[in-house]
């Protein structure tokens, strides 16, 4: 209101918006502070049916492998296989993941899960960790291709990871220091990925486009 | 001797520790010590790989070495089960029983006595799972009798291919891996 809004909030206070809201899909804030949880029908099927007669929304009414539609606008009609850039030489395939003990970063300073995974590490195969004179536990830090260098991580050397590439899990690495726990544990994988590439069709984004090589000195 | 045994299907496991942290909270376990644990196994060459996950614990075996090893008789068994207890105002501490357990499944509580994975007996009593079984998100890990046929570890310990660990140590284990 002091911002000279009111056209745009016709309600008393926040309740009333709460109570409208309710109505718009038939409840009411009463309602909801006297029974808490209130379950809806389904109004459609949570699957096809078997034999069921379902047009999807293309020309055909099937599933399209082949489309006349992308052909139309230029693209491939067909999904084609693209392979990634070779990394450069001394560089690897910077690949991220998640870890079934966390979810996303959120959980990093939760103290009985940072137990179960305290910090992430990067994965090395063997091969890259012999030619980098690396074993188990040692502090590296990783280095992009465009110059970014992450927090110190430990390495891990495992076959689970090719020798063309490093893994490390997502959500480690923070910065904010009231995250007692998890302050500047492990590495960012986020910091590294400062390129992408988007798919021409859907504008999806791939981020397992960086390249990383490791700094072994004063870690 | 009634026997109850917990089976774990390591083709469903993904190593996620929920067991881990299940345990920890229903049992008021100190930071930094376990009940029970999950290992990851890889073997072979990239990319022909094998990796198993595996949550493991006390094996509540039926001739327990930890029982023999007990000079005070604080490791016991729980009602003529294979669950195997520790008695806190029995142990003095002497660790015979952790040199004596094949899988490192006991330690010494900070208040010294002895203390491991009960199978959670306060909640089998009341017939209910214990905790990592009951938490378990990817249903895994099973629990029940195999004095009866039909119960759910029975059925599958008689129709999926199953290993316990360390057998040859004359333990008789009871914790089962379906592989």
């Amino acid at each position: 209101m002091r911002l000279g809004l009111e056209k745009y909030f016709p309600w008393k206070d926040y309740t009333e918006v709460i109570d409208w809201q309710l109505h718009q899909v038939g409840s009411s804030l009463e309602e909801m502070q006297r029974i808490g949880v209130k379950s809806f029908p389904r109004r459609t099927a949570v699957y096809l049916g078997k034999d069921e007669d379902y047009p999807f929304p293309t020309p055909s009414g099937k599933i399209e492998l082949f489309s006349e539609q992308l052909a139309e606008q230029g693209f491939d009609p067909m999904p084609r296989y693209t392979p990634p850039d070779p990394a450069p030489s001394g560089f690897y395939h910077l690949i991220y993941g998640r870890m079934p003990a966390h979810t996303f970063s959120r959980t990093t300073n939760n103290a009985l899960l940072f137990q179960v995974m305290p910090e992430n590490t990067v994965w090395v195969n063997p091969l890259t960790a012999a030619d980098w004179k690396l074993t188990n536990g040692d502090h590296v830090r990783l280095k992009n291709q465009d110059g970014v260098v992450s927090n110190r991580v430990r390495v891990r050397v495992t076959e689970r990871i090719g020798p063309n590439a490093v893994f490390m899990a997502h959500g480690f690495g923070h910065t904010s220091r009231r995250l007692r726990l998890a302050y500047k544990v492990g590495a960012s994988d986020t910091e590294l990925i400062t390129r992408i590439k988007m798919d021409p069709i859907t504008g999806s984004t791939g981020m397992r486009v960086n390249f990383v090589t490791f700094v072994t000195q004063e870690v | 001797m009634a026997r109850y045994a917990m089976v774990i299907d390591t083709r469903l496991c993904i190593g996620c520790g929920d067991c881990v942290i299940a345990c920890k909270t229903e049992n008021k376990v100190p930071d930094g010590l376990n009940r029970d644990w999950v290992l990851e196994i890889t073997r072979g060459r990239y990319p022909d790989l094998y990796t198993e996950f595996r949550s493991e614990r006390c094996n509540h075996c039926s001739r327990a070495t930890c029982v023999e090893a007990c000079p005070t008789g604080a490791s016991h068994y729980w009602e003529d089960t294979n669950i195997v207890l520790v008695d806190p105002d029995r142990c003095t501490g002497c660790k015979a029983c952790i040199a004596a357990c094949p899988y490192n499944a006991r330690f010494v509580r900070p208040e010294g006595y002895v203390s491991k994975c009960t199978f959670c007996v306060h909640r089998v009593e009341k017939g209910l799972e214990p905790a990592c079984v009951s938490t378990c998100p990817t249903h895994c890990m099973h629990f029940g009798t195999l004095d009866d046929p039909s119960t759910e570890v029975s059925r599958l310990l008689a129709s999926r291919k199953a290993t316990s660990l360390m057998p040859e140590t004359g333990n008789e284990p009871h914790v089962y891996y379906l592989s």
